[in-house]
């Protein structure tokens, strides 16, 4: 009896991950094929498009930069003349110190002059307390606020920076990314289309800076970077912004702005409550939230993607370091799905409810694990002797081959809508990367999810039960204790 | 949404393993009683199948063979039970030789008492398992082989010529492998082929552009509009060879270069590309473009006609007016703006589609550019049904400086939406036309926060001594955060002494906090 049974779990899981198998390989064709559409009309619409109107014009909405600066003391002044450089119209560069412990104020004061204000204003958000206020006494930097409060964390710094922002637009950045001059133009044109409906986010590419050479704030020549970490996460850049933002863009179900460099409209941000500090993935929790009142007050919406190299940043390439990245962001995800459960095949939530939420939770929170499950179960089969060799080769051969066709797509991608790296040694190292990425990253990658999801069972870093209860209305927010306690 | 989980499962299941099951199911190895029991005979031994004898209740033994036989409840005698044919055989002799009872013979599989049917099955299911396997004859001679084969039940000829599709689990791997490798492989054959084509094209293009140049600044610069109109066909042909002008990448280059030279000139050699493109017959492409299906063709050719100023073309290019397409029409209604003799806006009063931000910033561009020129035709904006229009008319109003259209918006916005109510503020604000003390104090007054802090403002510079008492009872009412400092700096810009005075006075910390930012000088241009 006990032995058919097992005998049956045995047939059920292997039938399971056969199916989940060939689903990967559906979703990712139909990935491929999506974002391929959705990045020959972004190509077509540009070719008509002049940017250097938005700079100017009078209809163009104004657009506060957010930039959360902790311990950034030896950077931060490059950082932010950076900022303040851009071109654009109407900005305002709020750079927020979030209780830094090294010389970031000071330096700041130093460069820009600052002096503390009288600011007055009263939290839309609620936030850690601020200290002060500042603004340069020099007028060529009139466009620059610098708000001094005590730590909280990014999602809490960039809640601070909400309350004191006064433009249509928030452009949350990482104040050491480096973004290309027009960035804002070309990131708040999805805003200035919007017809019928409402663009309520629009999220960028991040290109990776590693061993890339930069002037005047924009990269001007492209190397891959020197590490096989740094080199995989080129092609995972591509894979994740070049190929899933722009399939999920095009059915309109993008649950994920990077915040590296994110753009959304502040009434709506205000009205959602702002980022929730409780969770170490607040970029995506935000969208989320976003969405989710959207869809509850059925008003027709849309979040978009630019997928210009717009923005580039330093990835790490140290191995510890990257572990903890990824442990986050594996937690984020978990988070930002827990807190949203209702969400689940829940067809009020349209395209969000039905394709993007099991999806990520399938395919994004539960990879490490079932990956795991799987191998497992291989050990099972050959202990028990049950093992079909036949079927192991072939089905390691095709993913082993959908790993690298997808790779390789993702790198002609590139090299057709931009072809940055024109070195052909570059390529020539991608396309090795490619090929041992699978028996050299990939297991680690899977290793730091599962201590992503053990950390989350822990508890680390979450709010625990207020995760595992989750948001009963999208703007359950704002009114987190009252939700939580009643 | 379980229930259809559970089917699609089940399905899949059925689809991997149900197939094969009941291919293997149908299956009989035994036609009749006498193949079986030859089966049996040369196989000797099947394990868990046994075999016994049962003797009639009136049958009488000699005390010895009660040992092999038993008494069962029912009353017959039941043998002990064998486990091989030969010692059927050997009992089935002992038993004629002793006996003259009528015996019977049964079959158990573990000990339990089966019909024959049941023990043929069993057998049949341990040959369908692999469990035991038949064992060959000891003599076999080509008429045995024959009859051997007898034995073995029929089956179809397919599933040994096609056996590797009989496999289900085979056939669907196998199936979606290939699928996934031929699509795969497709898309990126298909991109290396699209990107070694661009590079071509991209070289093509180069040498193109090159050989365009000189006989683009020949004719530009050594000869006049006279000239160019006047300039014979073979003239041409010699600056622009005909098997040239055939290919599709030459007039597409042609073309480009012709159009970014005509940005970047000005008089007199505008009017010598304009003819030269229309001598190239260039404008027939453009033509045949606005017709195309495709809509960045389309917008293609609407660009060229714009820039090129085709006006024999704009009862093409008013077809797009309305399309469905949103670069279309924005382009559509740009071309137009731009060709027409006065700048009418009237074609956006039907607009079906709201009037996106984008499309305002383009047509206001261009209506800046052209309206120190031409006739600004803009009143119908206002009766629009749709209300993005009729804000663009306000818009429009305060960024062209139409203060002769303030009177007629003015009086629009006593019925219009707070919406529209707050562009309208906002327009007379900017012109700074006064007498609209009674819009602004009622606006003040809204519930809707946007309308009535762009009253505040507005009352800042254009109201007068009532707009002050409304501004000083809202604040003793008491508002939020947000309106009370929009009021404490209208009234500052209104009556900054007034505004003092209030301060003085006031115990409310806030408004000491907001008056303290409201006179910070650094505070004075954020």
């Amino acid at each position: 009896m006990y032995s058919f049974l097992f005998y049956l779990i045995l047939e059920i899981l292997g039938v399971l991950f056969l199916v989940m198998s060939f689903s990967i390989i559906i979703i990712y064709l139909v990935i491929m094929v999506l974002s391929a559409l959705e990045m020959r009309d972004h190509r077509r619409k540009n070719r008509f498009i002049d940017y250097n109107d938005i700079i100017t014009s009078p209809i163009a909405p104004g657009v506060s930069i957010l930039a959360p600066a902790y311990n950034e003391g030896k950077s931060i002044v490059q950082n932010v003349k950076s900022l303040l450089s851009l071109h654009y119209g109407r900005t305002e560069v709020i750079i927020i110190n979030d209780g830094s412990k090294d010389e970031t104020l000071d330096r700041l004061i130093e460069a820009f002059d600052l002096k503390k204000t009288h600011f007055a204003f009263r939290p839309e958000i609620t936030t850690k307390s601020v200290r002060g206020i500042y603004k340069s006494m020099n007028r060529s930097y009139s466009k620059l606020i610098v708000i001094d409060k005590e730590n909280g964390g990014k999602a809490d710094a960039l809640n601070a920076g909400i309350n004191i922002s006064s433009l249509e637009i928030l452009a949350c950045i990482d104040v050491d990314c480096i973004l290309s001059q027009d960035a804002i133009a070309r990131m708040v044109r999805p805003f200035m289309e919007e017809t019928n409906r409402k663009v309520i986010a629009v999220g960028g590419v991040i290109g990776i800076a590693n061993n890339c050479d930069v002037t005047d704030g924009t990269v001007t020549n492209y190397r891959i970077p020197k590490s096989l970490f740094g080199r995989f996460q080129v092609i995972e850049y591509f894979r994740a912004f070049l190929m899933g933002r722009m399939a999920w863009t095009r059915i309109n179900g993008l649950m994920l702005i990077s915040g590296a460099f994110g753009f959304f409209r502040r009434e709506l941000v205000v009205t959602v409550g702002g980022y929730f500090p409780k969770t170490v993935g607040e970029d995506m929790e935000l969208v989320v939230r976003m969405r989710r009142y959207m869809e509850e007050k059925k008003i027709p919406y849309r979040v978009s993607f630019i997928p210009d190299p717009l923005c580039w940043t330093e990835v790490p390439e140290d191995e510890e370091i990257l572990s903890k990245q990824r442990n986050r962001w594996i937690r984020g995800s978990i988070e930002t799905l827990q807190l949203h459960q209702k969400v689940r095949l829940n067809p009020s939530y349209g395209i969000m409810g039905l394709v993007s939420y099991p999806y990520w939770s399938l395919f994004e929170k539960m990879a490490p694990v079932l990956e795991t499950l799987g191998l497992l179960y291989t050990i099972v089969l050959i202990a028990i002797g049950d093992f079909s060799a036949f079927y192991f080769v072939v089905l390691f051969f095709v993913m082993y081959l959908l790993t690298i066709l997808v790779s390789s797509f993702s790198i002609l991608y590139e090299q057709i809508s931009f072809n940055n790296y024109k070195d052909r040694k570059d390529l020539n190292r991608l396309i090795l990367t490619i090929l041992i990425e699978p028996f050299l990253v990939h297991p680690k990658i899977v290793w730091w999810g599962l201590l992503g999801h053990w950390d989350f069972i822990k508890g680390k870093g979450g709010w625990g039960q207020m995760i595992r209860v989750g948001f009963k209305k999208s703007e359950d927010k704002k009114n987190l204790e009252s939700t939580f306690t009643s | 949404m379980k229930t259809a989980k559970q089917k699609l499962l089940g399905l899949l299941c059925v689809l991997m393993m149900g197939s094969q099951l009941s291919l293997a199911q149908e299956k009989t190895y035994f036609s009749d009683s006498v193949s079986f029991f030859d089966f049996l005979t040369n196989q000797e031994q099947v394990p868990g199948l046994g075999f016994r004898f049962i003797l009639p209740s009136d049958a009488k033994f000699v005390p010895a063979d009660t040992l092999i036989w038993k008494k069962w409840e029912s009353g017959f005698w039941l043998g002990t039970a064998l486990d091989s044919v030969s010692q059927i055989t050997q009992f089935q002799a002992q038993l004629d030789s002793s006996t003259s009872y009528i015996t019977r013979f049964e079959y158990l599989i573990y000990d339990k008492a089966v019909d024959l049917e049941a023990a043929s099955e069993f057998v049949s299911a341990l040959l369908r398992s692999n469990d035991i396997f038949p064992l060959e004859k000891a003599k076999s001679s080509s008429q045995e082989l024959v009859l051997l084969a007898q034995d073995f039940p029929f089956v179809p000829g397919f599933n040994i010529g096609f056996g590797y599709f009989s496999d289900f689990k085979i056939f669907m791997i196998s199936l979606i492998i290939s699928i996934f490798i031929l699509i795969a492989g497709s898309m990126i054959f298909f991109m290396i082929i699209f990107k070694s084509k661009r590079n071509r094209r991209e070289l093509l293009r180069k040498e193109i552009a090159k050989s365009i140049t000189t006989p683009l600044a020949e004719i530009l610069f050594n000869k006049t509009l006279a000239e160019v109109k006047s300039t014979s066909d073979e003239e041409l042909e010699s600056y622009f060879p005909r098997q040239h002008r055939d290919r599709k990448l030459y007039n597409e280059v042609l073309i480009e270069n012709i159009i970014s030279l005509n940005k970047k000139m000005k008089g007199d050699f505008k009017d010598k590309l304009k003819e030269l493109y229309k001598r190239l017959g260039l404008d027939k492409i453009s033509e045949s473009k606005v017709t195309s299906k495709k809509w960045d063709t389309v917008v293609s050719g609407l660009v060229q006609i714009n820039e090129m100023d085709l006006e024999q073309y704009l009862p093409l290019v008013k077809r797009h007016l309305n399309s469905s397409n949103f670069h279309i029409r924005t382009n559509a209604a740009a071309t137009l703006l731009n060709l027409s003799q006065e700048v009418d806006l009237s074609f956006l009063k039907n607009q079906k589609y709201p009037l996106s931000n984008w499309q305002q910033m383009n047509y206001l561009r261009i209506i800046k550019y052209l309206y120190p020129t031409r006739k600004l035709l803009m009143v119908e904006l206002f009766d629009s049904d749709n209300l993005s229009v009729r804000l663009f008319g306000y818009k429009l109003v305060r960024m062209v400086g139409r203060v002769d259209l303030v009177e007629k918006i003015g009086l629009i916005a006593d019925t219009a939406a707070d919406e529209e109510k707050v562009e309208i503020l906002k327009t007379i604000d900017s012109l700074g036309v006064p007498g609209y003390t009674n819009l602004i104090n009622l606006s003040m007054r809204s519930t809707n926060p946007k309308l009535s802090k762009q009253a505040i403002k507005v009352a800042g510079s254009l109201g007068d001594k009532s707009s002050e008492e409304v501004i000083l009872e809202l604040l003793k009412s008491g508002s939020n955060f947000q309106i009370k400092m929009a009021l404490m700096e209208g009234l500052k810009n209104l009556n900054l002494e007034s505004l003092e005075n209030l301060v003085v006075t006031s115990q409310d910390p806030e408004e000491k906090e907001i008056y303290n930012h409201l006179t910070d000088p650094l505070l004075s241009h954020v």
